[in-house]
């Protein structure tokens, strides 16, 4: 008779099974109906499982931090230089919508925090629930990135030969020393911020899909205290995007100091 | 991982999710506020924090094993070698003499001073560095006169 863990999984130490072993776990198991059919038979159980995934989904994740690292890293040399012009530059943008959005932002986090802890309880109409507050909060989130967005491509900000260098004149303090490039540094920041809010709206595009399927999959009562893997994973998935947002917040919003 | 679900109660997440949301209004105070160099500082560690917050409590990292420590710590300890290097080598360009009058590569911090040459005063205006991009570099007449197709300015 095969051993039992709390959550009702065949346990047999891991290292110690032989083939035939195994066989006969499988067979005992399925004749007292534990076979968990959500456990691919490369695992021991659904922990194991679980943690595989986890595993993965974070070196996943790793990739992406030095995917957008390498945006953070074009930004933190150019605003380094230039501290002027970008500080310049982003008195153009609206602080209060961009703190709007962090808040946006953080309460799907949120949201999407407790679909997980309903996936794990097994409540799907909650998770249903959460998935889809969060979803709503993730459209809100892309609705007014795209007003800026808007906002910023008709009033010539966008990097190019629309972009109005008369927005950003020399500062006056400096003007005898000649030109010195102010308005293609700020050009820069424009580049920078829309190369990071565009790949960051990419992945939060990504993420609606992602949360789409978890909704389909919530309607049909799929996740329980055993099998809750692709919520846990997804929901990763969208703090990561948060946590990228929460610094792009105060490096692309919050750096022209007092009086704008 | 069994307990996963005990610890991370409603109770918990809804803690930190007010937390997150009192540091975001903090971080948007304190730009208000002329605190010079330390307004990046100030950003950067109250982002720091919220994104902590979010690894250990919403991504479960708090509660997780030894393995999920290292790829999570991992993921930040390989961003902070890419941006460390690349700095230590922006920041020092300024510092040895050079004997070539200018570099076209160097001086993105701090033009490269010739042999013989004392170090320029401190000055925390990057425009007045005496670096200074040429005229004709910029083409002032097509870019900076806006056109009637041109919106009038901002509101």
């Amino acid at each position: 008779m095969a051993e039992l863990d709390a959550h009702g999984n065949v346990n047999i130490p891991v290292g110690r099974r032989a083939p035939e072993a195994e066989h006969a776990r499988i067979e005992r198991a399925r004749a007292h109906g534990h076979l968990d059919p959500h456990v691919a038979h490369q695992f021991d159980d659904a922990d194991q499982q679980r943690s595989a995934a986890t595993l993965g989904m974070w070196g996943f994740l790793a990739t992406e931090v030095m995917f957008f690292g390498a945006l953070f890293l074009l930004y933190s040399i150019y605003r380094a230089a230039y501290q002027d012009s970008f500080a310049a530059a982003s008195a153009h943008l609206s602080r209060w919508l961009g703190g709007f959005n962090t808040l946006v932002l953080l309460t799907s986090s949120f949201t999407m925090a407790l679909a997980v802890h309903w996936a794990r309880v097994g409540d799907n109409r909650r998770v249903a629930r959460f998935v889809t507050l969060t979803m709503v909060l993730g459209a809100a989130f892309l609705g007014i990135k795209a007003y800026e967005w808007t906002h910023e491509i008709t009033h010539g900000l966008v990097p190019g030969s629309m972009f109005r260098h008369d927005l950003f004149p020399e500062p006056a303090h400096a003007r005898e020393l000649g030109p010195s490039g102010f308005s293609r540094h700020a050009e820069m920041f424009y580049l920078a911020y829309f190369l990071m809010t565009g790949l960051h709206a990419t992945h939060m595009i990504v993420g609606l899909g992602l949360l789409l399927t978890l909704l389909a999959m919530a309607r049909r009562d799929r996740f329980g205290p055993r099998y809750n893997t692709p919520v846990d994973m997804i929901g990763l998935y969208w703090h990561f995007v948060d946590i990228v947002w929460i610094f792009l917040f105060p490096l692309l919003y919050l750096i022209h100091g007092p009086g704008h | 991982m069994h307990d996963d679900a005990d610890h991370s109660s409603v109770r918990t997440y809804t803690t930190i999710y007010v937390w997150l949301v009192v540091l975001m209004l903090l971080t948007i105070v304190a730009s208000y506020l002329n605190l010079g160099p330390l307004n990046l500082t100030v950003a950067m560690i109250i982002a720091l924090v919220k994104a902590t917050l979010v690894v250990m409590y919403f991504m479960h990292v708090k509660y997780s094993g030894r393995l999920i420590w290292v790829y999570s710590a991992g993921a930040f300890l390989w961003l902070a070698i890419l941006l460390g290097l690349t700095f230590s080598d922006y920041v020092s360009r300024g510092w040895v003499p050079h004997r070539l009058p200018s570099l076209p590569t160097a001086g993105l911090f701090e033009r490269p001073r010739v042999l013989g040459e004392t170090a320029p005063a401190p000055s925390n205006q990057t425009r007045s560095n005496p670096r200074a991009i040429p005229r004709t570099d910029l083409s002032p007449s097509s870019t900076t006169k806006p056109t009637a197709t041109q919106p009038s300015g901002l509101d």
